[in-house]
């Protein structure tokens, strides 16, 4: 199974800069992938909710909760890949959403005289999506221990603390500065790379 | 006497390794523009691109390793180094040197082996948590994926597309850029060298949360905050053309002139 070109082409599609040949490419993948179907509905929707936001942000509040539905709905008990592609999906769906966002926040800020804490409301209303992804992906983790090497284990824990730590010190400065917003980019890169480390080591653990 | 012994037994202990040991020598013939796929577990592995309609692999295989698989598929190889039990074990690494065509796309996926790439000019995509990753030569495109191992890019001819992201594996990259390339390079805390010609054109975007950028083309970098080290460096080499985004959360950044 190859990975899923969703999560590698979501900065392309955020910045609207992806190929025609990939275009291409990901409209006949879709075909074939429900999971990519839909996300690319989702994805197709905030695109368009960026593009008739007002000059003051509306951020699209309404979305989340039907992408945290589909987390658990997309969980098979059955099959062990069947369960990661779902999480794997998942997780892209959340990427994909997240990053969507953040460029929203970024490319389209709210007046001065708007409340500059939208942008960070909108970040602390992700907060539990991203944190039940998470989860999940931290429960595959742990199932892929016995086939990694005790230093591999090591290495990948190493890192998942350092972006945890990272994580605290930019969530700090948004605390404090809620509206800096090369801070709520960097935040939800921190965020998402998280995810990816987790989904990258079950899923090639797996695969092997 | 005694030390003889001794000296006999340890040289006979080193040599079960070896012993452990397979060889591995597989030959199929793909076309020239082939997706080569190709996933390990640990040890190494070397891609070199040659002129030949075909892809050979020769090395060795550790006692962990079940067997190497090679799957070919609508004119792909799928090359899967597979271990035993499903379980990690000592000696589940492979050490292989794999010739490919040199227009073959290459998508590499490992958890702890060192991957390099030599004169492939197709595109090549590497996964990896903990082994380090280097490619050289003439590769159109170059995304690279890592987590804790370093990632060194030195392109011979001029790229179109470079993706690079690492947690604490340090960037190196040194080449030069097509006129509409998109470069984008990530890292938490791993250092950052980009290095480009100076008849470049390119828009660059670079920011770091709390490292340190240091720009050789004379721009600097400004603060982006009061609360925070953060700091951005915006310029354009030449006229508008490539875009070459760089982010760190704390490792330096260092844009340089190539000779």
């Amino acid at each position: 199974m190859n990975r899923c070109p969703f999560l590698d082409w979501a900065d392309d599609a955020v910045d609207g800069v992806l190929s025609e040949a990939r275009a291409a490419e990901f409209a006949a993948h879709t075909k074939t992938c429900p999971d990519c179907r839909q996300a690319a509905v989702e994805l197709k929707r905030l695109i368009e909710a960026a593009q008739s936001l007002p000059p003051a942000l509306t951020p699209p509040h309404d979305l989340w909760p039907a992408i945290a539905d589909r987390l658990p709905r997309r969980v098979a008990p059955s099959r062990t890949w069947t369960r990661w592609l779902g999480l794997a999906a998942a997780a892209a769906v959340l990427v994909i959403t997240t990053a969507v966002l953040t460029a929203l926040l970024v490319k389209n800020p709210p007046p001065e005289n708007q409340n500059t804490n939208q942008a960070f409301n909108l970040l602390l209303a992700s907060d539990n999506d991203y944190q039940r992804a998470e989860a999940e992906l931290t429960r595959v983790f742990e199932k892929c221990r016995p086939r990694l090497a005790p230093e591999t284990i090591q290495t990948v824990e190493r890192n998942l603390k350092l972006i945890d730590r990272s994580l605290a010190e930019t969530r700090s400065a948004l605390e404090r500065d809620p509206a800096s917003r090369n801070v709520l980019e960097t935040y939800q890169k921190l965020r998402r790379k998280k995810l990816e480390v987790l989904e990258t080591t079950a899923r090639l653990s797996e695969k092997i | 006497m005694k030390r003889a012994l001794i000296s006999l037994l340890l040289a006979t202990l080193a040599l079960f390794p070896a012993l452990a040991e397979r060889p591995v020598d597989i030959t199929r013939p793909v076309s020239a523009t082939a997706e080569i796929s190709f996933s390990s577990l640990t040890g190494s592995v070397e891609f070199t691109g040659w002129e030949r309609p075909e892809v050979q692999i020769k090395g060795t295989i550790g006692e962990g390793v079940e067997d190497v698989k090679v799957i070919e598929s609508g004119g792909d190889l799928n090359i899967q180094v597979k271990v035993e039990n499903s379980r990690h074990t000592r000696d589940a690494g492979a050490h292989l040197k794999i010739a490919v065509p040199r227009g073959a796309q290459l998508r590499v996926e490992s958890v702890a082996s060192d991957v390099r790439v030599k004169d492939v000019s197709g595109r090549v995509e590497v996964e990896a948590v903990s082994g380090d990753v280097t490619l050289l030569g003439k590769p159109q495109e170059a995304e690279v994926q890592a987590v804790s191992g370093s990632v060194k890019i030195a392109a011979g001819a001029e790229l179109s597309k470079i993706r690079i992201e690492t947690v604490s594996g340090d960037i190196d990259f040194e080449g030069a850029l097509t006129k509409d390339a998109r470069a984008r390079a990530h890292s938490v805390s791993g250092d950052i060298r980009w290095a480009v010609p100076a008849a470049t054109n390119a828009r660059f975007e670079v920011f770091t949360f709390s490292g340190d950028i240091q720009n050789n083309f004379g721009v600097q970098a400004e603060r982006t905050d009061n609360h925070i080290p953060s700091k951005k460096l915006e310029f354009t080499l030449g006229k508008d053309g490539a875009t070459v985004r760089i982010e760190s959360f704390s490792g330096t950044v260092r844009i340089e002139k190539t000779n």
